[in-house]
């Protein structure tokens, strides 16, 4: 199926099987992969893509379609995203554990288990704010003015908040960096 | 060796990320040529760039995207299911409205056929049955009294 969004939007509000699954198919990895950096867990990842999908098609009306599929559900996401947070962070009372390391991950020939619990790891000691814009950015490839849009702040503020997330994260991950 | 600070490094991420206008690009881009601690800025969010790239899959697993597929269809399903209750509560609701119009409308058609039988009545007897107690015996009685006018029987 080879639609515009709006048409895309159209035929899944309407109740079309094949579009709704049209937009798992097209959005679904990348969302999975920001929630992957959002959140420490696989399975909290994947519980947190599923209820942003839930969320998204139980409200398709109410999308006013000012901003693409792709800003709309990373914003719901976001939330969602937080809400798990706040979910873990009680069930562990105070004990937040974003870095993956309740995982033991097997060590690769590439070494590419050590990367993602460093980067993880990494990506958890960054501010709320540094960490939204530059997971958008890396992961979801959203523009600045998307990300501004997601987030409700300037397009200024995105810039710098980027180049400021980069500058800790350079420092933290210096053993990958040339 | 220490590289010294430039005031345009941060520009380079905007750049890195294809955010700068094209005349500030271009600007950009002769900047880069000359200035070592620019182009070693670029380099090195290249680098990053592609370690959190490395690091987070870019691939869904198979019974992920099975997961989220079986979410969307059952979501979908209850929202066009709530959708058909609502549509089938309204349609009753119409029909009851319209059972009471026309049952309403229906007493009152029985009324005006026994208001319209009395000067009905009034008009062809020339005589009124009862003294004008209402509309429809005042109108009996000036039908009467027309219509006596009109064949002189006054």
């Amino acid at each position: 199926m080879d639609l515009g969004e709006a048409e895309l939007l159209r035929r899944a509000r309407g109740g079309d099987q094949a579009a709704c699954r049209e937009i798992v198919e097209r959005f679904g990895p990348g969302l999975l992969r920001l929630a992957r950096s959002l959140v420490g867990q696989p399975a909290d990842a994947e519980d947190v893509v599923q209820e942003t999908l839930s969320a998204a098609f139980r409200t398709l009306r109410s999308f006013e379609e000012r901003a693409s599929i792709k800003t709309w559900l990373s914003r719901i996401l976001l939330r969602q995203a937080a809400r798990s947070h706040r979910a873990r962070y009680r069930r562990e009372a105070g004990a937040l554990d974003l870095t993956g390391q309740a995982e033991p991950a097997a060590p690769a020939a590439d070494g590419s288990a050590d990367i993602g619990i460093d980067v993880r790891s990494a990506l958890a000691e960054l501010s709320t704010e540094h960490r939204e814009v530059l997971v958008l950015r890396e992961y979801q490839g959203l523009s600045y003015t998307e990300i501004a849009e997601v987030l409700g702040v300037p397009m200024g503020t995105v810039e710098s908040r980027i180049h400021r997330a980069r500058q800790e994260l350079k420092a933290r991950l210096r053993d990958y960096l040339p | 060796m220490t590289m010294g600070a430039c005031d345009r490094v941060r520009k380079v991420s905007a750049y890195h990320d294809g955010e700068l206008g094209a005349e500030e690009a271009r600007l950009m881009e002769a900047h880069l040529a000359e200035c070592p601690v620019c182009a070693g800025e670029l380099r090195t969010l290249r680098a990053l760039s592609g370690v959190l790239s490395r690091a987070v899959p870019l691939e869904a697993p198979e019974p992920v995207m099975a997961r989220l597929y079986a979410t969307a269809s059952d979501v979908r399903e209850r929202v066009v299911i709530r959708l058909a209750e609502r549509l089938m509560a309204a349609a009753a609701a119409v029909l009851v409205a319209c059972g009471v119009l026309l049952w309403t409308s229906g007493r009152t058609s029985a009324n005006a056929e026994l208001q319209a039988a009395a000067w009905e009545r009034a008009a062809v007897t020339l005589h009124v049955e009862a003294a004008p107690t209402g509309e429809d015996q005042q109108l009996a009685q000036w039908i009467v009294q027309d219509l006596s006018k009109e064949t002189g029987n006054d």
